[in-house]
């Protein structure tokens, strides 16, 4: 037996280099499906789906995606194109796979001629990068109406194709005194916010990368500045003690103040499994002078009563004198898949959710998630008026859902936006450096 | 009719010979008895030979069919052997009737109808007397009954040959005396051949039309009971069948003219004369002769690969001498001067006339019979005396030694030399 | 026999036979059957898995140190061990994974073994239910008592989240070490493996000859002495089965360590999995390596005991101690107690959150005000996305829920039966060959899954699923992996059990010539059919709830368990309370007509 083991030990060991003959590289031309994208991007709504049927009529369509409401979108969009071709019909499978694994699922699929999936509805820039666009397993497909609404052309367009953006937001209770008014507020001495680990979500630690980008450790200097000097006092040291490494990065002049906010918030957030459980905690009246970043689209879930009201709860941003970033916002990409079995119609189902607000009605109907079409965004806006979610029978009821959109956020909210090819940048310099960072443990600190 | 032809039948675990070298013929009809301390291989010897367990090497054949060859390869499994098992626990199936149990064999065969079966069951539960219980479960059975549901299952497909392994040990010595003598006329109503496994060495003289007796995996002796009992082949078999057992009396001393001349019992005279005459110088060379080729046997096995040296050990058996203080018992090397003589209890006579003053040391009647235990010297012999009768512990007796069947061995090899009568 | 071969023709004839009458030995096939199966099954993974750790993964950690986006590298290795956050992501996990197994194996031996003493061998009151409801942890889910014990104990003053019941009702706060980390976690998991100690000691001290402690008695041996030469030394088998499954169990732990905040390889794996997936995997194979030698060394304990022939005597009757009058009452209210925190209580706890406005929301409690409670989390029958529904139906009417259940329970009776069917083969071939190497080596292989973590193995079936034949979130890949993982649960209790039954009931047959179909189906399952309906039964509870196996092999809605994963995600805690209430319902339900009909159940377990 132990022989054996060893023999068969050996053999483990052995098997991985014979297979790596095996093993393939990615191809420089043009793939079919790329050559397809880019006759779809000369194409209009209609004439995809006229492909589209033509294609997958009486077919199943497989999707996969990080949002299950893929599953909700796709019989709107079947029922569209039965209105282009009555006898239409398709079957589809939607599947949503847990934590990271969509992206070794997209991987091992893409070692097949023909895959499973048409397309993906996927989160988390930078991995999408490194894992996915580098390695040429997703195709990117901007669909000509989109392109139009944001007044580009879809030929000359770089980056992805966001279906939209989510913000995660700071809010605290508001039930006890204290005030959060600026954002190194949450990395003071002995606050510890409710964040999910960066480790089990990984858009968090994107969110962390980010900072370090020019635009946004400017928004961290200059909220820096508004401080009192005592409250500078504090954190100076922190940011000093970071300068050589910002430069080492070669970060910008005010890559310190970020590192400094991003090294103090990972000492001291309280990891949380989730962000629903976050916001539960927060509208808790117990929760006295605890905060948070979590999905701003949580609060809809929280139901009045006697402990636990969304009325116990602020939005940082929404505070009048409020400095610094509100919040972070980050997407979900649509791709095609490089080996996709029904390219059209994957591009027309892209093209549907981007450009049409039936398309984009199973996301809509929530505040927190903004189309990146502008049009499709205003429509949505229109119909749903997000910006009085907090209102019942015409009452200001709960101000804290009124969402003040998509552009209020980017501009005054000062959110900071995933940037998918920065991320990527910098995972392994100020990634690596962040895995190094102690984080905070409760017993620790008692 | 199927006669058993064991040949050159080997079974080890590792070092350890369960069966060592075994050759035997078992004759149809018969019934042959496996005897044995616990241990010995009697056990593994009828499983090898019923196909339950897989022996090393060597040759089985039941009637004209090989049923085992290592050397070709064919091991014919137990359920092609068309034999009958009864098993030490009975192994009965707890969870059938025992209807069920007797009958679930037959139905598998498929050459009976339902009335047929039903007939065979009747039949035999008749034979062991277990009619009136065919509805119930086995756990509802005292021991001796299960014994004979065990006995008609095995019965009632009609097996040419019948393996018996410890069938009686479980029950009670009443019971177990009963038993007995149904086996014994079961052999003969049956007329099957039986092989039977015991330690019980009463058990193996009373059923027996031959013993064959092992220890450590060799065979001892493969003879009719009586001539087991009255002609053992070495001490080992002399001391393991008779009860109450065989006394052994050191004897040293040397040939003169036919006769031996020892010293007994300390410093006693006695002449042993042969029932057949024997040279004892002659005897030595035979055996040395015949030890010679075993060990080149051996050596010539030994350069085989394969070969796996014994762990568990022949050695020569360790007789015991009684003696009323053990202490000063010395274990010196023994020489060719040395003999012992073995006496059966029962050749030991006390008659006023006898040569040898004794003290009884013990006596105990059981009525049909007396077993005394005689003190001479420092030795003690034990005797028996037919009929009731009493004796005083301390009296003074005479004793000599009757017959012509006392036993003598040499002391180096424990084998026997010859029968004869001592004379003190 | 013809004697007129060539040499060579007779050795071919001589290997010929020499494989017939292999063959000819069902015990034989089915052990060489096996081995081919268990091998690829048990191999195969682990072959995946040591690939993986030696690929070069596009887009993490070892494509950045080798600058290549394919091939193979050991850099691996050399960063996990020696980096400088070889600690953090290597060494502490690993302390920690080590300390929470030992510590679960001591809690659940502690616990059980106690437990099963109590309810075996004394006089304590109220057997019947305590025996019942005290595999209740098994039952459920694992990390269900880790969620109670933050409901229960988490306050804004410590934990700094929310207050739990503990804290909001009553004011009291618990230490942080009492709160979360190692502590609830050995605890959490030692209760949750207790029932294993339980069923395999309880096993033991039922079936144990009183008189092996009755002579030491009239020896006048004085008690404690009794305990430690005489008693425990008849458990020591029952003690090391338990440490080999706590220990493979704990230690592959997730949702527990998780729930709790403690890192342990298996949490650290998930966590470090996006940049480096290659070390991930590396963790994956020390836990399996770790999972090896706990059987080494389980094998090396009881290798001197070379017969397992059952410690039943003949007076079966077991002493029963007397606990006293007020004993008896007492511990058994104190046991009333505790297992009412550990089983009745959670599923109070599940029940009343399916009525809460909010998750975890106990005003009700503190103003017993009826508008603090809700059924639309049952009763909703359309699609509403406000008021937390997140467009899901009520409870009942969600097709998803019940599609999800029927799925569940294919699932957990297909693996049942296949695990069932094959561990009872194994355990009966190895049994007739308990000394053949090749026996050994099934035994033993068999086992391996089990000792392997369940997300290890997934990870492992995932990538040997996804690529080449695609059963990606099929029925078929969970029954697969089911089957794999389970099949040690059915293989030892089968085995236990045949090598309690004396060989020779099964050679009377053979003598007679009856078929080996004919022996398995009318003597040997019928003798043992409790034990081996246990073998059945237990893959079937465990597979109904199993969440870490599967939460990697398939989406969201397939099966319960997953769905309850994901409505727990979402934060639509009424759901997975109701989901849990469904699965635990469903197992007693289960449980309870198995044990009508067959007579088997599940505190029979394992112990046969």
């Amino acid at each position: 037996m132990k022989k054996l083991l060893a023999l068969v030990l050996v053999a483990l060991m052995v098997i991985p280099f014979v297979l790596s003959a095996c093993s393939s590289t990615p191809k420089k031309e043009q793939s079919e499906v790329q050559k397809i994208i880019e006759q779809a991007q000369g194409m209009s709504l209609e004439e995809l789906a006229k492909k589209a049927i033509e294609e997958s009529k009486g077919k199943t369509f497989y999707g996969v995606g990080n949002s299950s409401r893929g599953k909700s979108a796709l019989p709107v969009f079947i029922e569209y194109l039965q209105t282009i071709d009555s006898t239409y019909t398709l079957e589809f499978d939607w599947q949503q796979p847990k934590n990271n694994k969509i992206f070794d699922q997209l991987t091992a699929e893409s070692k097949k001629t023909v895959g499973t999936y048409a397309m993906t509805l996927i989160q988390d820039g930078n991995q999408i990068e490194s894992k996915m666009v580098q390695t040429g397993i997703l195709d990117t497909f901007i669909p000509k109406e989109w392109a139009e609404a944001k007044g580009v052309s879809a030929d000359k367009y770089e980056g992805y194709l966001p279906l939209q953006t989510l913000n995660k937001v700071f809010m605290f209770n508001s039930v006890g005194t204290k005030t959060f008014d600026n954002c190194w507020d949450f990395v003071a001495k002995d606050a510890h916010g409710q964040f999910m680990d960066i480790d089990s979500e990984i858009v968090g630690k994107n969110f962390l990368y980010m900072l370090t980008k020019d635009e946004y450790s400017k928004y961290l200097k200059d909220a820096f500045d508004k401080l009192t000097a005592e409250e500078k006092a504090y954190f100076q040291p922190t940011i000093d003690a970071l300068a050589e490494t910002a430069k080492d990065f070669g970060l910008g002049e005010n890559g310190k103040y970020a590192l400094a906010w991003i090294k103090l918030w990972v000492g001291s957030y309280n990891k949380v499994e989730d962000d629903g459980p976050i916001c539960q905690n927060l509208v808790d009246a117990s929760a006295v002078d605890q905060f948070g970043l979590l999905v701003y689209s949580k609060l809809r879930s929280i139901e009045e009563s006697d402990t636990k009201s969304k009325n116990n709860v602020k939005v940082a941003a929404y505070e009048d004198n409020y400095e610094g970033i509100g919040g972070y916002g980050y997407c979900h990409y649509l791709f095609v898949t490089d080996n996709s079995p029904l390219p059209w119609t994957a591009c027309a189902f892209i093209a549907y959710m981007t450009c049409t607000q039936k398309g984009f009605e199973a996301w809509g109907k929530d505040m927190g998630g903004y189309s990146s079409n502008p049009k499709v965004a205003k429509e949505n806006e229109e119909l749903h008026n997000h910006a009085k979610g907090g209102y019942v029978d015409g009452e200001n009821k709960f101000p804290v859902k009124n969402d003040r959109g998509y552009d209020w956020w980017v501009g005054d909210g000062k959110l900071v936006l995933e940037d998918p090819a920065y991320c990527a940048k910098v995972a392994f310099t100020v990634g690596s450096w962040i895995e190094t960072l102690d984080k905070y443990t409760p017993a620790a600190d008692k | 009719m199927p006669k058993i032809v064991l040949t050159d039948i080997t079974k080890r675990w590792g070092d350890f010979y369960a069966v060592d070298h075994l050759d035997l013929v078992i004759d149809d009809c018969s019934f042959v008895t496996l005897l044995g301390p616990s241990g010995c291989g009697k056990t593994t010897t009828l499983r090898m030979i019923a196909g339950l367990e897989t022996p090393t090497s060597g040759r089985i054949e039941i009637g004209d069919t090989v049923v085992f060859d290592s050397e070709k390869g064919i091991n014919v499994p137990a359920n092609k052997r068309h034999v009958g098992f009864l098993f030490q626990n009975y192994a009965l199936w707890p969870n059938m009737t025992v209807y069920q149990n007797i009958s679930f064999g037959l139905k598998n065969l498929k050459k009976y109808t339902k009335q047929e079966i039903d007939e065979i069951v009747q039949r035999v539960a008749r034979v062991v007397k277990i009619e009136m219980f065919l509805d119930r479960y086995p756990s509802e059975l005292s021991g001796g009954q299960q014994q004979r549901v065990a006995i008609a299952r095995t019965l009632a497909p009609e097996p040419e040959v019948i393996f018996m392994d410890e069938p009686l040990s479980n029950l009670d010595a009443k019971l177990r005396l009963e038993m007995r003598s149904e086996l014994q006329r079961l052999h003969l109503t049956t007329g099957r051949t039986f092989v039977y496994v015991t330690h019980d060495q009463m058990e193996a003289m009373t059923l027996a039309t031959k013993i064959c007796l092992i220890e450590n995996g060799v065979l001892q002796q493969y003879d009719p009971p009586l001539k087991v009992y009255g002609k053992p082949n070495n001490l080992f078999v002399a001391d393991f069948v008779g009860s109450p057992s065989i006394n052994f009396i050191d004897a040293v001393g040397t040939q003169n003219e036919g006769s031996m001349d020892f010293t007994v019992l300390d410093d006693k005279k006695a002449t042993f004369s042969f029932a057949e005459p024997i040279d004892i110088a002659n005897w030595r060379e035979a055996e040395k002769k015949a030890d010679a080729e075993r060990a080149a046997a051996k050596a010539e096995l030994a350069k085989n690969k394969k070969h796996v040296e014994k762990g568990n050990k022949d050695t020569v058996f360790k007789y015991h001498v009684a003696m009323v203080d053990d202490s000063a018992k010395q274990d010196a090397e023994p020489t060719e001067n040395d003999y012992v003589i073995g006496v059966r209890p029962e050749m030991i006579e006390i008659c006023d006339d006898g040569g040898i003053e004794a003290e009884i040391y013990s006596a105990m009647p059981t009525g049909m019979e007396t077993t005394v235990r005689l003190r001479i010297g420092n030795f003690l012999l034990t005797g028996v005396v037919f009929g009731g009768v009493t004796y005083e512990i301390g009296s003074k007796v005479n004793v000599r030694f009757k017959g012509n069947g006392l036993m003598l061995f040499s002391r180096i090899s424990g084998r026997i030399i010859g029968t004869g009568a001592l004379k003190v | 026999m013809q004697m007129t071969f060539s040499p060579q023709a007779n050795r071919r004839a001589v290997i010929w036979n020499k494989i017939k009458t292999f063959f000819s030995k069902p015990q034989n096939t089915i052990l060489v059957i096996m081995a081919v199966i268990c091998t690829f099954t048990t191999f195969a993974p682990i072959v995946a898995i040591v690939e993986d750790t030696l690929k070069i993964h596009p887009g993490t950690i070892d494509a950045n140190l080798t600058g290549r986006s394919s091939g193979f590298t050991i850099v691996n290795y050399t960063d996990l061990f020696t980096s400088t956050i070889a600690k953090q992501n290597l060494w502490n996990p690993l302390l920690n994974t080590l300390i929470l197994a030992v510590g679960s194996c001591v809690v659940s031996i502690l616990y059980g073994g106690l437990f099963a003493f109590l309810v075996t061998r004394t006089n304590l009151r109220f057997k019947k239910y305590l025996s019942a409801i005290f595999i209740f942890p098994y039952i459920m889910p694992q990390w269900t008592l880790a969620t109670v014990w933050k409901n229960m104990f988490d306050s804004v003053a410590v934990t700094g989240n929310r207050d739990g019941l503990l804290a909001g009702l009553f004011g009291v706060t618990m230490p942080q070490w009492w709160c979360a980390g190692m502590f609830p976690s050995i605890l959490v998991l030692g209760l949750h493996y207790a029932p294993f100690a339980y069923i395999l000691i309880g096993g033991i001290f039922r079936n144990m000859d009183a008189n092996l402690e009755e002579a030491a008695t009239i020896l006048n041996t004085p008690k404690w002495k009794i305990m430690t030469h005489v008693t425990l030394p008849l458990i020591r088998p029952a003690i090391l089965s338990t440490i080999l499954l706590v220990f493979g169990s704990a230690m592959g732990s997730y949702p527990v360590p998780h729930f709790l905040g403690l890192t342990t390889l298996s949490t650290r794996y998930i966590e470090i999995n996006d940049r480096r997936a290659g070390q991930a995997s590396i963790l994956a194979v020390i836990m399996m390596l770790l999972g090896i030698g706990i059987m080494y060394f389980n094998q090396r304990s009881l290798k001197s005991r070379k017969s397992y022939t059952t410690v039943t005597g003949k007076s079966g009757q077991t002493s029963v101690i007397n606990l006293g009058k007020v004993g008896k009452i007492v511990i058994a209210i104190i046991l009333v107690l505790i297992t009412f925190f550990t089983s009745i209580f959670p599923i109070i706890s599940f029940a009343f959150e399916t009525f809460l406005p909010n998750p975890g929301d106990y005003s009700f409690l503190k103003t017993f005000n009826t508008d603090n409670l809700t059924t639309k989390w049952w009763t909703t029958s359309e699609n509403v996305s406000e008021n937390g529904m997140y467009g899901q139906k009520g409870m009942l009417f969600n097709e998803m829920i019940w599609r999800g259940f029927g799925g569940t329970m294919l699932v957990s009776v297909a693996c049942a039966l296949a695990a069932g069917v094959i561990g009872t083969l194994i355990g009966y071939a190895v049994s007739k060959k308990r000394r053949s190497k090749l026996a050994g080596y099934v035994n033993s292989v068999a086992f391996l899954p089990y000792l392997m973590p369940s997300i290890a193995v997934s990870i492992a079936f995932f990538k040997l699923f996804s690529s080449g034949i695609n059963l990606f979130n099929t029925y078929w890949l969970l029954i697969i992996v089911g089957t794999v993982k389970y099949i040690p649960f059915a293989s030892r209790s089968s085995l236990n059990s045949m090598l309690q039954l004396s060989g020779e009931i099964e050679e009377a047959a053979i003598i007679q010539d009856i078929p080996w179909r004919k022996r398995m189906t009318r003597i040997i399952v019928p003798i043992q059919k409790s034990s081996i309906v246990s073998g059945f039964l237990l893959p079937f509870m465990t597979c109904l709830r199993e969440l870490s196996l599967f939460m990697l092999l398939c989406g969201q809605g397939l099966i319960l368990s997953t769905q309850l994963d994901y409505f727990d995600e979402m934060g639509l805690y009424a759901f997975s309370s109701g989901i849990n209430l469904i699965l635990i319902v469903t197992i007693l339900i289960c449980n309870a007509l198995v044990n009508k009909i067959t007579g088997a159940s599940l505190d029979k377990g394992i112990g046969g």
